[in-house]
């Protein structure tokens, strides 16, 4: 069965248009503030995760603006034979049912983690 | 963090399809059925279990829809516990561990870490369950279940917060062992699995059993010493965190020689009873030009996140959420008069 609905549209009028900003603004208001409420557990501080600021772009009245990114400042990387010895040594004080999920996950896990490799001159190696 | 698709799991379901499961507990004697325990008590009885039977089995392990088996050998001789997992797929890694000794082959690296813990802290008292944990989060048996032939109760902690992880354990009623658990986020979702194909209880387990099956040849040895020679720049330092996550608190605080690493490193332990964060702070190299940045890394569901505090690194590790690691981490500072010798 088909149906069809009356036109309701007429030609856009200032006083339209201005409703319009404005429901488009409250709408922008409202994302910002639903944004603010998904932010991370109280205390808890971002991860920069090695990467450099993000560049910013902010619409004015003059017109758009945009700030440079800063140099990449050096990561507090985990070389990942540290990180393995963090997770050894912190397995030893893990509950039992999670300390097997732990090492099985060291086990399985390709790069034990995300940091770089350690540089063999600063690893005190001892040949056997 | 990865969470378990439709797909994936389809795949951990196929991938333990074909095992054919078994648990062999002919010498241990069966718990009479009519024994009820509260789900607290099966997670102590689970927890004995694990820590004190000798078992010899093999299971999937699942996280991020990769599936790899894994062998555990467990046994407890003489008061001595000796421990060996090793992966089946993938890596080749072995864990082994004997006493206070622990080694770590990483093939894929050609590499061995060795850690040897002071002989006081060999037998380490794992976190216990208790009223102010279970006040962080919701235990409670949500079924009975048959699992590979064997009655299983089924016993879900949910935390009550986002700080924590909960878990879903499939409890075999006889051993108390857990045939089957899941790590799930503080949504409900299923993070990371463990199933067992094949148990074996037995009362004795030969020492061959554990000897690593990989050659070491060529291997980087990393060693790590007994005893840890404090160094004035980091042991000297009282550090403690301002404020925890509800629940946690910190129940050990020890200075020790990491493999490869060159001087003291101090260890400190939170635990809320059911989670742990392990948090190390060393002395971190004078920093050229840019100021560093934290840093986040996960193993598996296990979080890790750096920072640099008074020219100090920290790092937190513990299977928690990411943010929970980074709030510890970010809590720490030297205290006291300690911190004026800097």
């Amino acid at each position: 069965m088909r149906c069809c609905w009356p036109s309701r549209r007429s030609p856009p009028t200032p006083r339209r248009a201005l409703a319009g900003a404005a429901v488009a603004a409250g709408v922008a208001t409202v994302s910002i503030l639903w944004l603010r409420t998904q932010a991370p557990l109280p205390g808890a501080q971002l991860a920069a995760g090695g990467q450099s600021t993000p560049p910013t772009a902010t619409a004015s009245a003059q017109g758009d603006s945009y700030v440079v990114p800063r140099p990449r400042p050096a990561a507090v990387a985990v070389p990942s034979t540290e990180l393995a010895n963090y997770v050894v040594a912190h397995s030893m004080f893990s509950t039992p049912v999670a300390r097997r999920n732990l090492l099985s996950a060291f086990m399985t896990s390709e790069s034990a983690g995300a940091g770089t490799e350690e540089p063999q001159s600063d690893v005190k190696a001892i040949a056997q | 963090m990865s969470r378990p698709s439709r797909s994936s799991g389809r795949l951990a379901s196929l991938a333990l399809a074909w095992a054919v499961a078994s648990v062999a507990a002919a010498e241990e004697p069966a718990q009479k059925r009519s024994v009820e325990y509260s789900p607290t008590g099966w997670l102590e009885r689970m927890d004995q279990a694990l820590t004190s039977r000798n078992y010899d089995g093999t299971f999937s392990h699942w996280q991020g829809g990769r599936v790899e088996m894994l062998r555990i050998i467990h046994r407890v001789q003489d008061g001595i516990v000796s421990e060996r997992l090793a992966s089946l797929d993938g890596s080749g890694r072995e864990f082994i561990r004997t006493g206070a000794s622990l080694v770590c082959y990483l093939p894929d690296r050609r590499t061995v870490l060795v850690e040897q813990r002071p002989s006081e802290e060999s037998l380490v008292s794992f976190p216990t369950v208790n009223d102010q944990t279970a006040s962080f989060y919701d235990i409670r048996e949500v079924g009975h279940m048959r699992l590979n032939h064997r009655d299983t109760h089924v016993i879900a902690v949910s935390p009550k917060d986002e700080y924590r992880y909960g878990y879903r354990l499939w409890v075999d009623e006889s051993t108390a062992m857990p045939l089957r658990s899941q790590l799930v986020d503080p949504h409900g979702q299923v993070i990371e699995q463990i199933v067992f194909a094949s148990l074996t209880l037995s009362a004795r387990i030969a020492d061959a059993a554990f000897r690593p099956d990989i050659s070491t040849e060529g291997f980087q040895w990393l060693r790590a010493d007994a005893t840890p020679h404090p160094q004035p720049g980091t042991s000297a330092l009282a550090w403690s965190a301002t404020s925890l996550p509800p629940g946690f608190r910190m129940t050990v605080r020890s200075a020790q020689i990491l493999p490869g690493s060159v001087g003291a490193v101090d260890h400190l332990v939170f635990t809320d009873g059911f989670a742990s964060v392990s948090v190390f702070v060393e002395r971190q190299p004078a920093p050229s030009g840019q100021p560093p940045v934290p840093e986040s890394a996960t193993v598996g569901s296990s979080s890790a996140f750096s920072t640099v505090v008074d020219g100090h690194k920290i790092t937190a590790v513990g299977e928690v959420p990411p943010a929970t690691v980074r709030f510890i981490a970010g809590q720490l500072k030297a205290q006291g008069a300690a911190a004026a010798g800097r």
